[in-house]
C-alpha cells in the first residue's frame, strides 16, 4: 500500500533494540496508541534489517523506535538505510533519552519526529493521528 | 508504650483538636479535608499521637529487630559509604572516572577504595563486542568487559584485597566472577582474600528490562550456584545484591518493592538450604540496592520496616542465630525515575531530600544521582555535586550525630508499622502464587510492573500527580545541560580490535575443551541440590582465556532462553 492511501485504522510498528532495556516510555506510548484506536505491533530486534523486514510484512504506517542509551544515531542511520533498500516510505519516529542538540541531525537524516525526555504519550498519538487525516 | 492515664489524656486532647478542625477549618473556613495517601496508598492522617503507636514495643538501635539500626552506634562511629555507580567506554576511561570519584570523596568503609562499576549491555547479556548482536551498543552506559585484560585495565592500580570491587552485572555475573578470581590469582591473590560483591540478580534484571537472558529456571540455579561458590570460597564476598531499585524505576510502590524483594530473599534462602548450606553461612552476605523515591516519610519508614521484616523472617522462619544474618545492610540508589530533564538543577534539590531520607533511615551506603542523569551519563561537575550533597549532610548539618533521630516520632513509627503490614501482604501474595521465581515465569510480576508504569504516566498526564518542571511550573527551556557523550563508533572499533588480538593469542583447543566442560557442568547442574559444579568449570574456562561472551554462550546453549519475555 502506498503512503498516500488512507487506512481506516493506523498501524504503528514499535520496536526496541534488544540490548536497550529501557521500555517504560514505550509501554506508556503503546498504551496511548491503543486507547486512541491505533493498532500497535511491538517487536525487539538486534539488526535493523530485521526491523525493516517486519515493517514490510506488517505494512506499518509508522515505525516508532526508542533509544535511551545513546545509540540513536547508529540506530537511525542503519534503520533508514535498511528501509531505503526495501523502498519503505513509512515515517520513522524516535523517542527516549535524546539530547536536544542531536535533534536537528536526526531530522536531517530522515527521522520524521523526535520525542525526547518529558514528551507525553499524547504527543506521539497526536502526531500519528495527524498522519491519517 | 504509654500508660493508660497518658492515653486517656491524649484522647481528650485529640477530641479538642478534632473539634477545632471541624468547627473552624471545615465549617468556618470551608476546608475541603482532602484524604492524603502515601505513595503506596496508605491513608495519612493530619496529625499523629501516642494513640497511633500505643501497641508498639520500645526498641533500641543495635538490638533485634533492628528497626532503629543494625548497630548501637550509627554514623557517629562509621559514616555511610559514598559509592557511585559509574563506567563507560573502555577500561581506561572508566578507570579515570573511578580515580576522579575517589579523589572527590567516593569511598567504602574507612579508607577502603570502592570500585562500583557499571557495564554496557553487551557485557550484561554476554555478547562479546565483536558479536553482531552488540553492534552500536559497545561502551554505552557502562564499561565493556570481555577478557582478563579488560579487568586488568580497570583494576591494575588497586590492591585487590583492600578494594571493594562491586560489579553491577546482570546475567553474566558468574562468568565475570570466574574471571575476577582468575585475574586475582594472576596477581598472586587467593579467592578468600577478595572483597566485593556480585549483583547476582538475574531474575529481576530480566523482569524490568526484558533483555536477552537465560530462562527463569536457569536464572534461579545460576544465582544459587554463585551463592554456594562464594560462600565456600570468598568469605568476604557479598554474593547477592537484593535489588529493589529496578522495580522502583518501573514505578512500583515502596511497599511493593519491599514485599517483592523479601519474596525473592525467601526463595533464595530456601534454595541455599537445598544446596546444602546453613542459613547462617550465607544470609549475612546478602547486600542490597534499595530504590529511594520522593515520598519522604514513607521512604524512611520503608528503610526501617525493611530491617525489621528481614530480622523477623531470618530469625523466625529460617532460625538464623548469627546477628549478622539478622542485620540487613542497606545500600540505596536514589531514584533515577524522579529526575527530570526539564530544569535539571531542580534534581539537586530532589537528590538532597533523598539523601536526607537515607540518613534519617540509617542506610550503610548510597549512590546519589547527578542532576544531569535524565539526559545521559553524568558529567564530572554533576557527579561531584552529587558527592558534595553527601558531604554537606555529613559535615554541616549535625544530622548524623544522633542514631535514628526520627525514632519515636508518632507519625514515623506508625507509618513504619503500616509499611510493614502492607509489604507483608505483597510478600504473602507472591508466596501464595508460588514465590518470586514462579511469578517471573508466569508473568504476574511483569504485568504488575507494566501496570504501575502506565499508571504513573496517566497520573502525570492527568495532572493528578505533580512533577515540578514536567507537568507544572514549566518554563521555556533555553539550553539544556550539555549531555555527557562519548564517540561510540571509535570506542567500539578500539575494543573490538583488542578482542581480536586476545583471540589470536590463546590456545584454541584449550578454549574449546574448557567450554565443552562448562556445557557439561551446566547440563549436569539440573537441580540446585547439585550447586557447586558450574563455577569450577567457569574458572577453568577463564584460565584458558575464554571470553565472557563465550562462557555465557556455553551456559545459555544448555539452559535455553536469551530472548525471554513474558
Amino acid at each position: 500500500m502506498g503512503k498516500d492511501q488512507r487506512k481506516e485504522k493506523m498501524k504503528v510498528l514499535m520496536a526496541r533494540f534488544s540490548l536497550d532495556g529501557h521500555d517504560r516510555g514505550l509501554l506508556s506510548i503503546m498504551n496511548g496508541f491503543k486507547d486512541a484506536g491505533i493498532e500497535v505491533v511491538y517487536i525487539y530486534f538486534s539488526d535493523p534489517k530485521e526491523l525493516a523486514k517486519v515493517a514490510e510484512e506488517e505494512d506499518a504506517d509508522v515505525i516508532g523506535i526508542t533509544s535511551s542509551m545513546g545509540q540513536h544515531f547508529y540506530i537511525a542511520s542503519t534503520l533508514l538505510n535498511a528501509l531505503n533498500e526495501r523502498k519503505i516510505n513509512a515515517p520513522v519516529i524516535i523517542g527516549g533519552v535524546i539530547p536536544t542538540r542531536d535533534v536537528p541531525q536526526l531530522i536531517d537524516m530522515g527521522i520524521k519526529k523526535v520525542f525526547g525526555p518529558g514528551s507525553a504519550p499524547r504527543d506521539a498519538v497526536d502526531f500519528v493521528s495527524g498522519l491519517s487525516t | 508504650m504509654f500508660s493508660r492515664k497518658t492515653l486517656d489524656r491524649v484522647n481528650e486532647m485529640m477530641k479538642d483538636w478534632e473539634k477545632e478542625v471541624e468547627e473552624i477549618y471545615v465549617k468556618k473556613l470551608k476546608f475541603g479535608s482532602p484524604q492524603y495517601t502515601s505513595e503506596s496508598g496508605i491513608p495519612i492522617n493530619y496529625v499523629y499521637s501516642p494513640e497511633d503507636v500505643k501497641d508498639s514495643e520500645p526498641e533500641m538501635p543495635g538490638a533485634f529487630p533492628y528497626t532503629r539500626g543494625n548497630r548501637a552506634l550509627g554514623y557517629q562511629y562509621m559514616p555511610w559509604m559514598i559509592q557511585l555507580l559509574h563506567g563507560y567506554g573502555t577500561g581506561e576511561e572508566t578507570r579515570e572516572r573511578t580515580k576522579y570519584l575517589i579523589r572527590e570523596g567516593m569511598k567504602g568503609y574507612g579508607e577502603t577504595p570502592a570500585v562500583l562499576f557499571a557495564v554496557d549491555t553487551p557485557t550484561h547479556c554476554g555478547f562479546d563486542p565483536d558479536s553482531p548482536k552488540a553492534r552500536g551498543m559497545v561502551g554505552l552506559g557502562g564499561v565493556n568487559i570481555s577478557t582478563l585484560d579488560d579487568i586488568h585495565t580497570l583494576l591494575k592500580d588497586y590492591d585487590l584485597p583492600d578494594t571493594r570491587v562491586a560489579d553491577n552485572i546482570r546475567f553474566t555475573c558468574l562468568p565475570f566472577l570466574a574471571m575476577y578470581v582468575v585475574y586475582a590469582e594472576g596477581r598472586g591473590h587467593r579467592p578468600e582474600e577478595l572483597n566485593g560483591q556480585s549483583q547476582n540478580g538475574l531474575g529481576n534484571r530480566c523482569l524490568t528490562t526484558n533483555l536477552p537472558a537465560p530462562t527463569p529456571d536457569a536464572q534461579y540455579r545460576l544465582e544459587i550456584e554463585l551463592i554456594k561458590y562464594s560462600c565456600q570460597n570468598i568469605k568476604r564476598w557479598n554474593h547477592t545484591n537484593l535489588c529493589g531499585y529496578v522495580f522502583g524505576e518501573m514505578n512500583i510502590t515502596p511497599t511493593q518493592e519491599l514485599g517483592i524483594v523479601l519474596s525473592k530473599a525467601v526463595d533464595l534462602v530456601e534454595g541455599g538450604i537445598k544446596a546444602g548450606l546453613k542459613p547462617d553461612e550465607f544470609v549475612p552476605r546478602f547486600s542490597s540496592q534499595v530504590h529511594l523515591g520522593m515520598d519522604f516519610f514513607e521512604e524512611i519508614a520503608k528503610l526501617r520496616a525493611w530491617r525489621r521484616m528481614w530480622a523477623k523472617i531470618m530469625k523466625e522462619r529460617f532460625g538464623c542465630k548469627d546477628p549478622r544474618s539478622l542485620q540487613y545492610r542497606i545500600h540505596v540508589h536514589t531514584a533515577g525515575s524522579s529526575l527530570t530533564s526539564q530544569q535539571p538543577l531542580n534534581n539537586i534539590a530532589r537528590a538532597t531530600l533523598q539523601v536526607l531520607a537515607c540518613v534519617l533511615g540509617g542506610v550503610q551506603s548510597m549512590h546519589t544521582n547527578s542532576y544531569d542523569e535524565a539526559i545521559g551519563l553524568p558529567s564530572e561537575e554533576a557527579v561531584r555535586t552529587a558527592i558534595r550533597i553527601n558531604q554537606i549532610v555529613l559535615h554541616e548539618t549535625g544530622i548524623p550525630h544522633v542514631t535514628d533521630p526520627m525514632g519515636g516520632s508518632y507519625y514515623l513509627e506508625s507509618l513504619t508499622n503500616k509499611v510493614e503490614e502492607e509489604a507483608e501482604k505483597v510478600r504473602a501474595e507472591i508466596e501464595s502464587k508460588g514465590g518470586y521465581f514462579e511469578c517471573i515465569k508466569n508473568g504476574w510480576l511483569r504485568q504488575l510492573l507494566e501496570k504501575q508504569s502506565i499508571k504513573w504516566r496517566q497520573e502525570v498526564d492527568s495532572g493528578e500527580r505533580i512533577v515540578v518542571g514536567l507537568n507544572k511550573f514549566k518554563i521555556e527551556e533555553k539550553e539544556e545541560v550539555p549531555a555527557f557523550t562519548i564517540y561510540q563508533p571509535e570506542i567500539e572499533a578500539e575494543i573490538t580490535g583488542r578482542l581480536k588480538k586476545w583471540r589470536a593469542n590463546r590456545n584454541n583447543t584449550e578454549v574449546k575443551d574448557s567450554l565443552e566442560r562448562v556445557k557439561e557442568a551446566m547440563s549436569d547442574y539440573d537441580n540446585v541440590e547439585k550447586a557447586g559444579i558450574l563455577m569450577p568449570a567457569l574458572i577453568d574456562a577463564a584460565r584458558a582465556k575464554c571470553t565472557l561472551g563465550e562462557m555465557m554462550e556455553a551456559i545459555v546453549e544448555v539452559s535455553g532462553g536469551r530472548i525471554y519475555s513474558t
